[in-house]
């Protein structure tokens, strides 16, 4: 959290901010570009949202006021920028929640050759699951995130983020049940 | 549900090689040093346009709300100008009783030509 903060000192800083900048994308990259990844599922979508999140953060920085941990706030961003991006392949009118089938089948054309069918099977089922139940889901089973923060991030009560995964757990029960061989 | 999760864990059907993310978080670096003052000067810009926009059509909005309520005014001072008008004439017997004999016969006997869209 001490290192949180300094860093955040120095990004807000003109003569140490690239440099800031670099550290956090160390420090914190990884686990943006996979939270993200698993929201786009596609290599090409999670490249350009990555870009975009990370001019977000620097052009937003000076706006932290550090009430939510940075890593939430992190994630704030790319999430709102992922949703932007899907957002964008919808129809006028059209919910996220339709693009289920699609992302499903999105996981199906991404998986490496190698995956097997229970761990393909498994991401096709959160693929499907509406989006805000994707997210509670990912964030809490992946990232293993607190309800807290993750109600920062998605901008939800902590009960209906509690609600969310647990009916995102029913739903992927019941679609392994129905597809599995 | 748990055996699966016990089976899959936290594994996704697809991966990166270790190097990829590494050199897409180096691009993302470059590329948003070279992005983010381009991007707040055109934040800047929008929001000059946002606000001088609005300004603009609170102005229109202002005048066409004065101009109504003027003209508003004026229609009703016309309403109540008539509504005087008629209150103040004087009634119809003191007008009749100051018209000559001539003047009477005229109003008493009329022919219809002298209606125009009788």
């Amino acid at each position: 959290m001490t290192d949180d903060k300094n860093l955040i000192a120095r990004l807000k800083q003109a003569e140490h901010r690239n440099e800031a900048f670099g550290t956090l994308l160390k420090t914190y990259g990884d686990r943006l570009y996979w939270h993200i990844r698993r929201i786009v599922v596609s290599h090409d979508d999670a490249e350009d949202v990555m870009q975009e999140t990370a001019v977000k953060i620097l052009t937003s920085i000076d706006g932290y006021r550090g009430e939510s941990s940075l890593l939430t706030w992190l994630f704030r961003i790319a999430t709102n920028e992922a949703l932007q991006h899907l957002r964008r392949e919808c129809h006028v009118f059209q919910s996220l929640d339709a693009l289920g089938e699609t992302l499903a089948e999105r996981v199906a054309a991404a998986a490496d050759v190698d995956a097997d069918r229970a761990t393909v099977l498994f991401q096709q089922a959160i693929a499907k699951l509406p989006t805000q139940q994707r997210l509670a889901f990912n964030m809490r089973y992946y990232d293993e995130m607190p309800y807290e923060e993750m109600a920062v991030v998605t901008g939800k009560t902590v009960g209906s983020l509690k609600t969310n995964y647990h009916l995102a757990v029913e739903k992927i029960k019941r679609y392994v049940k129905e597809n599995s061989i | 549900m748990d055996e699966l999760m016990n089976k899959v864990g936290k594994r996704l059907p697809y991966s990166e090689a270790p190097q990829y993310v590494d050199s897409l978080l180096e691009k993302c670096r470059l590329n948003a040093i070279a992005e983010a003052p381009r991007r707040k000067s055109h934040n800047v810009r929008r929001l000059w346009l946002a606000a001088s926009s609005a300004a603009a059509v609170l102005a229109i909005a202002a005048t066409v709300t004065l101009k109504l309520t003027l003209s508003g005014d004026a229609d009703s001072g016309k309403v109540l100008c008539s509504v005087t008008s008629v209150e103040q004439s004087a009634p119809l017997s003191d007008v009749l009783a100051s018209m000559s004999d001539d003047q009477l016969a005229d109003v008493s006997y009329y022919s219809t030509d002298d209606i125009p869209e009788y």
